[in-house]
């Protein structure tokens, strides 16, 4: 659990968290593995999902590569690996709607902590996410079963550590 | 019976028809839109005998739906399926007249419990 002293930035732990807390009963996977913590954001397949506060917003996001993203879309919809690929408008919008699963679930674990946020629609985007001086991006390197995934945090810097 | 699922996301529609049927309930016609304003379209031309909509979608909310439904007096039963669960949205959606709100994710028996109370 994060320090809700610390502030946005601090609430990777509660991302991760929300991502663990789905993986089986959306998924239906046993779980998610973190592979390696402070990693770099590569281009890849992402969706991403704002979250605004009093005090300004921060985006959570999900990245993986075709395979990944078509695995990840596949098993949110339930659907053996005999039953694909989906259409990438398809592989997209079930992509996101993982996204927006775990934004609920991420909004429920700082709802003690934080003033009520407000969640935004899922975007799906092709390409990376660069920090500047004004954007932090944090990627946490994950797994969920076979499937290589990276979770997002960017919150703008005039919030981090506020 | 008639459902008009209200989701922007076509993969949440497909999960939620799927989990309808293994919920037990078989003999049901689907109808699907894809934000709250669509929906009020359809509803207006043919009430379903149930609505399950999310809560965050563009165009029109599932509460805004909901808000504009019992301006217009129409009484047909809406039932939020949301990733949202914060107890505040929660409170507004039923004294706004939902039946019930089922957070994302959510499994057959808990649609189950929450549809055998509002639907034979």
């Amino acid at each position: 659990m994060s320090d809700p002293a610390a502030g946005p930035e601090s609430w990777l732990g509660d991302l991760e968290g929300a991502f663990e807390d789905i993986a089986t009963p959306a998924l239906g996977l046993p779980g998610m593995e973190v592979v390696h913590r402070h990693g770099a954001p590569v281009p890849a397949h992402l969706a991403l999902l704002g979250l605004t506060g009093p005090d300004g917003s921060v985006q959570i996001g999900l990245a993986s590569d075709d395979a990944g993203c078509q695995a990840l879309a596949m098993s949110l919809l339930g659907l053996g690996p005999d039953e694909g690929p989906l259409p990438e408008s398809e592989a997209a919008d079930a992509f996101c709607e993982i996204v927006n699963i775990a934004a609920g679930a991420f909004k429920a674990r700082l709802r003690d902590r934080t003033a009520t946020l407000q969640m935004g629609l899922p975007i799906f985007v092709r390409g990376s996410v660069q920090p500047t001086e004004q954007v932090s991006v944090q990627v946490v390197e994950v797994r969920f079963g076979p499937s290589r995934a990276s979770l997002l945090l960017i919150c703008p810097r005039r919030l981090a550590g506020a | 019976m008639q459902i008009l699922v209200v989701d922007d996301s076509k993969a949440m529609r497909s999960i939620v028809m799927r989990a309808v049927r293994q919920a037990g309930f078989d003999a049901v016609a689907f109808a699907e839109a894809v934000n709250g304003a669509e929906a009020l379209k359809q509803i207006r031309i043919a009430t379903p005998d149930l609505v399950l909509a999310d809560w965050n979608m563009p165009e029109m909310s599932g509460i805004e739906l909901l808000k504009a439904l019992r301006a217009e007096g129409n009484q047909v039963k809406v039932g939020f399926v949301t990733s949202e669960s914060d107890p505040a949205m929660r409170d507004l959606a039923f004294n706004s007249g939902a039946l019930f709100m089922i957070t994302k994710p959510f499994t057959p028996d808990v649609l189950k419990a929450a549809m055998s109370q509002v639907v034979a």
